[in-house]
């Protein structure tokens, strides 16, 4: 009766302690970098076992892709309240149950250590050639099952996050009728100075290169009725501002600036189309204003909210 | 390789199950529950491995270790998705606070 080799039974009791330790401890940063010790060592143990390929796969998931996750899921806990027991009140069932676990397995092996002949010849030099050879061919089905879980997850973890991550910051997009409707009466207002102060310093160049920018769009967009007398109403708002600003002053920066709006017409009235005609009419008061970049903004998110729906 | 070595490789597969199965019961914190369930993966994986390397299951074991690991990971990228989302919404990583279904 041989023993199992010093390399062995070294890793092994490496990665009893380890796993254990990484169980007990209350840190989660020396609990994580423990389980990745221990999965490290597995690795190392594949490899002694006739299986390198197997061992590097190990490594460069679980050290590298798994215990790195870990390592951010704990800095995204860090501002979080400890739990004042790190143990569960299960623990004691935990012991009894993993000290089961561990005798029924061990006895189960132990049965099948009788099958086992006294020397074994490994039915692989463990390279990666005859592996990729067999996915390839007979599991070629299951290869492909797992690339669909492998994508079904991806999909699933960001979706998750996503989710969690929106409704913190902003809980009026909660896509309720009311708060919709709340934030349809804040907008105007809130739209109704900025206008205030963009006007005096605003427009300057020729009204009749405004109206032309205004009248190409209107045609080449098919609006709504109520879109299209409001892009009306903002064309001879524009004018007035053209008009105010040719007396006031004529700079460089003045010159700059009035571009913008002139630009930001186009996209707009295009997201117009997009967001339906509810929210058309909704926001119909607030659209005489130019598209400041705020607007722009909040629009953002709305129209892909309204898309979703 | 000798048959003691296999046996080894099976022993400390089962008790690297029992450790995961005590992280699982025992601990709050949900990192360290998804760490278990990884724990208790891997001790399949090395049993999985033990095996073939006993030469009971052929090549067939290293492709369904392969197959395995992809399940335990993508398995840990879901389970950290939802600890981020649990610290998020609820500024826990208590597993045992979330004990109802809605909300």
């Amino acid at each position: 009766m041989s023993s199992p080799g010093v390399l062995v039974v070294v890793l092994a009791a490496l990665a009893l302690v380890a796993s254990l330790y990484a169980v007990r401890t209350r840190y989660v940063l020396r609990s994580v970098l423990s389980f990745g010790l221990v999965f490290f060592v597995l690795g190392f143990m594949y490899m002694a076992l006739g299986q390198p390929f197997v061992g590097l796969v190990q490594i460069l998931l679980y050290v590298g892709g798994v215990a790195v996750l870990a390592v951010f899921a704990f800095i995204s806990s860090l501002n979080v309240k400890e739990t004042e027991p790190a143990m569960a009140p299960t623990s004691e069932v935990g012991a009894i149950a993993g000290s089961l676990t561990t005798l029924l397995l061990a006895a189960t092996f132990y049965e099948l250590g009788r099958f086992l002949p006294a020397t074994i010849e490994p039915p692989t030099d463990g390279s990666a050639v005859g592996i990729g050879t067999l996915l390839m061919t007979r599991h070629l089905l299951e290869f492909e099952i797992i690339s669909i879980l492998l994508l079904a997850s991806l999909v699933a973890s960001l979706a998750i996050i996503r989710h969690g991550r929106r409704e913190k910051p902003q809980p009026a997009a909660a896509a309720s009728v009311s708060a919709e409707t709340r934030e349809a009466e804040a907008r105007p207002t809130a739209e109704a100075e900025r206008p205030r102060k963009k006007r005096p310093i605003g427009p300057v160049r020729e009204t009749g290169d405004a109206s032309a920018s205004e009248a190409s769009v209107a045609p080449s967009v098919p609006q709504t009725t109520t879109e299209a007398g409001e892009a009306k109403a903002s064309a001879s708002s524009e004018a007035e501002n053209a008009q105010e600003a040719r007396k006031s002053s004529s700079t460089s920066k003045s010159r700059a600036r009035r571009e913008t709006p002139a630009e930001n017409a186009k996209p707009r009235d295009a997201k117009k189309k997009s967001t339906g005609s509810a929210r058309g009419t909704r926001s119909a008061s607030s659209r005489g204003s130019e598209g400041t970049r705020r607007s722009r903004r909040s629009r953002g998110p709305e129209s892909a909210q309204g898309d979703e729906r | 390789m000798s048959r003691e070595t296999i046996l080894f490789a099976l022993y400390l597969s089962a008790a690297l199950a029992g450790v995961g199965v005590y992280g699982l019961f025992a601990r709050r914190n949900i990192v360290f529950v998804v760490m278990s369930i990884e724990l208790l993966f891997n001790a399949a994986i090395l049993a999985l491995v033990a095996l073939t390397a006993a030469g009971l299951v052929g090549l067939n074991g290293i492709a369904a270790v392969l197959f395995f690991l992809a399940v335990g990971v993508s398995e840990v990228a879901v389970g950290f998705a939802l600890a981020i989302a649990m610290l998020r919404t609820r500024r826990s990583a208590d597993v045992t606070e979330f004990s109802e279904l809605r909300g």
